[in-house]
């Protein structure tokens, strides 16, 4: 082994971007990680994600430009956000459903909190994350329970286990008292591949505002947090054709709860621990390609000291991709997990199984054209969920070097199991709740047009899912209990259009504009006097939501304006006007010098946030943070062992 | 015809004198009708006060931000009182009163850094207000100076101390999370006495015959609510009656004070106070209601009010019976979770 150490800077970009997925990436890299991305070859361990979900609608998220994974989400279509506070509790709402009901993955395992059903989105830093997906529409014959709204899906990056090794550190200063601090190092030769990512944030968050509710200035009280975490993945390669893979994933998290804008001396807080082991196989065997994995979750929260929930999930999947000649492939495999909990409102410790089996098949009937079916059945608690199978047809009409235009459809079924807390909670847990069941449709076209200078690509989507037995608590007899109560349907239009014009080699201008409209109408009454409430749309779904975006590239500076739209939502069921909360668009921009020095290649970046102060709720009377500025320094030192 | 006219005139001066005697002018917008306190979703700051106008059936939303640019009244309203030309809403959590005047709604001052707070009483010109504290220490009552606005002293009670009353010189104070009712010498601010009820006690009626009667919710799943009788000049209980279920603890009575009103789930039940036992039947049994959250007696016009919380997801609706439980009519409460009444 000659090996010399060579800087080759260009390759070096390269694998860069490649190896910390477009971390402050060079501006046309950054073009493929934050382009739309539908049916975009994402590969999980070799399988791509889009791979039996022909017909629906998969984003790949740009990480770079976000603290957490909530802020990376709100930056696509459909998703309204419930932030109560500023790098508060952050839940997520696609497509008109509600918090729980979008399946989380982090490596194949769903992990929504078993008692509360639903994921704090901004527990999970951007910076330890390496590919995250968006797949919009239900699919719970993919991913089982909650994927009703949409699916949020977590991996690895694949490894390459090509030779080298690169640190990266980062560095981030702003308003209200923000640090955060991170380091990665990736180490890697031809069988190993080792990465390690650090991260730790403080944010005082004691921002002004100016809240109607209050009339006057007001500091915010009692709302600092502080995250760590961090993420090891250790990647064994076997054969070519055979990979081990091991990833710890710990983050710590402590908040002031922030209070709404009338209260001077709220002093709860919340603790989250969440520690999260994957050790996976995936490998070519004669029976299909296999991937395997075990996991365990142990998730901790306090509130306000003394009230403690703590969940453990293990879980193991197998899942066997095999082609059946040139035009069909098919897909089959198992889930079992095993949940444990103790909650301060769960009298005794409860456990429970849940069983899912699974089996895919993807057809083309011509080289343009594919379907893909996918039958999934769960077990939990010796109850049947709803079966739940999905079809999805995509066809290219249009595929010319210059263009391509794709039609897509698919029709699916999806369920949520009722959570451990709506079932077992003291006092009031009903276990003899049914699933939640979901119908769904979609369809849409993509349509891309490449020329010299231009690439543009626009994309619309039409959408209607109607969901029953949605799971509501309400007061019974006294005693606050879930019931199967409400219908739920939900229609919708996605467009989006966005064009990259390269003005000469070194200037590049991008454009782009996301609209959707989401009608999510209740369908049933708590009582005969509650008739009201029929036929109106839910609390905190705004009917539109829009962002568009300008970003100017120029040799080593990008500069980008941007500005997002949400139009009034209501917060009662019965839609009263008075208590809905006003429409708010907020402006943003950023710009970014980046360049080499030595074997360093160094990125500055400094933001202003909300540039036109407004001040806007996302939750009625909590408030959002005013006009606020970060800095960022993020040193990347890289090298490349070659032959 | 002279004599006439001016027989005539004489009427009409009579006629109008009359008149300006009964139609004393309202000292404000909100010195008549029905208030309804909706206490709003918990960590949502959406609380109001809103007025009912029983002859319009018109009802005016959000007093307080009405007359106030907008300002929201707080996190949860749990109670209000009149005294005098000001009305104190007690803004549980929040730990904060706001006090604005009764008739305008016009916000007065704030009396902050109280620790969640639940009901007020007004006695001998002070303010007594009960106080949580926590929810695992004892909670108090607090001595208010109205003038000062200030809390001069405090005297611990036992914990949950909810609901208070004055009688023959006596505070009567329902400690919500045990079984007891304190007894506190307003002269010497002073605990004199612990009596013992059954669980959760609540809302105190004084009835016709000056006996003291406090509701009692009953334990989770205990199915035994009970209503008990304290005789204020012995300060000890001389009957109780089991209701067989559990209860919200919340009670009213009628004109004639001879009469008790209470309710579960979506039944409302009336007991005459020389009953030894629970009715065997419900006044009201409410098909159209989802959850009944709040109770109030209109006595100028013999009419139960009841109020539904419709799950605290969208606007409550109140609910009119007469005393014989005959359905009248219903109108939103126009906020979120009405919890009560106050009949001006």
């Amino acid at each position: 082994m000659n090996d010399v150490y060579v800087i080759d800077s260009k390759s070096m970009r390269h694998c860069f971007w490649l190896l910390w997925l477009g971390y402050f990436c060079a501006y046309s890299q950054q073009q493929d990680s934050t382009t739309s991305a539908y049916l975009h070859e994402v590969t999980v361990y070799g399988m791509p994600i889009s791979k039996y979900a022909a017909g629906t609608k998969i984003e790949q998220l740009n990480l770079t430009n976000s603290s957490f994974l909530q802020q990376a989400l709100s930056q696509t279509s459909s998703i309204y956000f419930k932030n109560y506070g500023n790098d508060q509790l952050s839940t997520i709402a696609i497509r008109g459903t509600s918090s729980s009901h979008t399946a989380v993955l982090w490596n194949g395992m769903n992990i929504s909190s078993p008692t509360l059903g639903q994921t704090d989105f901004a527990l999970f830093p951007s910076f330890l994350l390496e590919e995250v997906n968006l797949q919009l529409g239900t699919a719970s014959s993919l991913y089982g329970s909650d994927a009703l709204g949409g699916s949020v899906l977590i991996n690895q990056r694949k490894p390459e286990f090509k030779p080298g090794m690169s640190l990266l550190v980062h560095q981030q200063a702003g308003s209200f008292g923000r640090y955060f601090s991170g380091i990665k190092f990736q180490y890697s030769n031809a069988r190993w591949e080792v990465r390690t990512k650090l991260m730790d944030r403080w944010l005082q968050n004691n921002f002004n505002y100016n809240s109607p509710a209050v009339g006057h200035t007001k500091n915010q009280n009692n709302a600092a947090v502080h995250t760590y975490g961090y993420d090891q993945q250790i990647h064994y390669r076997i054969s070519d054709t055979k990979k081990l893979s091991f990833e710890t994933f710990y983050t710590y998290n402590h908040r002031q709860i922030q209070p709404t804008v009338t209260n001077n001396d709220d002093t709860s807080t919340l603790q989250d621990k969440n520690a999260r082991f994957s050790l996976s196989y995936d490998g070519e065997h004669t029976l299909g390609h296999v991937f395997s994995s075990l996991g365990y979750i142990h998730n901790d929260e306090v509130y306000n000291i003394t009230s403690r929930t703590r969940s453990e999930q293990s879980t193991a999947i197998i899942n066997i991709d095999k082609p059946l000649g040139e035009s069909t492939s098919i897909r089959y495999g198992a889930n079992a997990s095993f949940y444990r909990v103790h909650s301060d409102g769960i009298e005794q410790e409860k456990k429970e199984s849940r069983y899912d089996v699974f089996a895919s098949v993807n057809q083309y009937i011509l080289p343009a054209w594919n379907f893909t079916l996918n039958l999934r059945q769960a077990l939990y608690a010796g109850h049947h969920a709803p079966f739940s199978p999905s079809l999805g047809t995509q066809y290219q009409i249009i595929r010319t070097a210059d263009q391509r235009l794709i039609l897509r459809a698919q029709a699916s079924r999806g369920y949520r199991i009722p959570t451990l807390n709506d079932r077992y909670w003291n006092p009031g847990g009903n276990p003899d709740l049914k699933p939640e069941d979901a119908y769904h449709i979609e369809g849409g076209a993509t349509w891309n047009i490449t020329s010299s200078q231009h690439h543009i690509k626009t994309e619309l989507t039409g959408y209607k899912t109607l969901v029953d037995n949605w799971i509501m608590w309400k007061p019974i007899q006294g005693v606050w209990s879930p019931v199967n109560l409400q219908k739920v349907n939900a229609t919708g239009l996605e467009v989006s259009i966005r064009d990259e014009v390269h003005v000469t080699d070194k200037f590049i201008l991008t454009g782009g504009v996301n609209y959707s409209y989401n009608s999510s109408q209740n369908l049933k009454a708590t009582s005969a006097t509650a008739q009201n409430t029929i036929n109106k749309q839910l609390p905190y779904v705004p009917y539109h939501l829009a962002n568009a975006f300008i970003r100017v590239s120029h040799t080593h500076w990008t500069g980008e304006i941007n500005s997002n739209y949400t139009s009034m939502r209501y917060t009662t069921l019965d839609n009263d006007a008075y208590q809905g909360l006003e429409a708010y668009a907020i402006a943003n921009a950023y710009l970014t010098y980046s360049f080499e020095f030595s074997k360093l290649f160094i990125t500055t970046r400094g933001e202003v946030n909300n540039i036109l102060n407004s001040y806007y709720e996302n939750m009625q009377n909590i408030a959002m943070p005013g006009r606020n500025y970060n800095l960022n320094l993020t040193i990347q030192f890289k090298n490349k062992t070659s032959k | 015809m002279k004599k006439l006219l001016n027989f005539l005139t004489l009427i009409c001066i009579l006629a109008l004198a009359v008149s300006c005697k009964d139609d004393e002018k309202p000292k404000g917008e909100f010195s008549t009708g029905v208030w309804i306190i909706n206490e709003g979703a918990f960590g949502h700051s959406n609380s109001s006060v809103s007025s009912y106008n029983a002859s319009t059936g018109v009802v005016q939303q959000d007093l307080f931000g009405l007359k106030n640019n907008k300002k929201a009244l707080g996190d949860v309203a749990q109670s209000a009182t009149i005294n005098g030309d000001l009305a104190y809403i007690v803004i549980n959590n929040d730990n904060k009163i706001e006090v604005v005047n009764a008739n305008t709604f016009v916000s007065s001052y704030t009396l902050s850094d109280l620790a969640l707070p639940r009901y007020l009483t007004v006695y001998n010109g002070k303010g007594y207000l009960t106080e949580w504290v926590n929810f695992s220490d004892s909670s108090r009552v607090s001595v208010i100076d109205l003038s000062k606005h200030t809390v001069s002293t405090s005297v611990n009670t036992g914990k949950g101390a909810e609901n208070i009353i004055a009688v023959n010189d006596k505070l009567y104070v329902s400690n919500s999370f045990s079984n007891t009712v304190a007894v506190i010498d307003p002269a010497k601010n002073k605990l004199i006495k612990t009596i013992e009820v059954a669980d959760s006690p609540g809302a105190f009626v004084l009835d016709s015959s000056n006996k003291l009667w406090v509701i009692c919710g009953g334990s989770y799943e205990g199915n035994n609510g009970a209503l008990y009788r304290i005789d204020p000049s012995t300060n000890a209980t001389d009957s109780h009656i089991n209701l067989g279920m559990n209860v919200t603890a919340k009670m009213v009575t009628n004109k004639a004070k001879n009469t008790l009103f209470y309710f579960a789930g979506t039944s409302v039940y009336s007991l005459s106070i020389t009953a030894s036992e629970a009715p065997a039947n419900a006044l009201v049994s409410e098909q159209n209601a989802t959850e009944f959250y709040g109770i109030g007696f209109d006595t100028k016009n013999d009419i139960l009010y009841v109020c539904d919380d419709n799950g605290f997801t969208a606007n409550g609706t109140v609910f009119r019976y007469k005393s014989d439980g005959t359905v009248i009519d219903n109108f939103s409460s126009d906020g979120i979770g009405p919890n009560g009444l106050i009949f001006r």
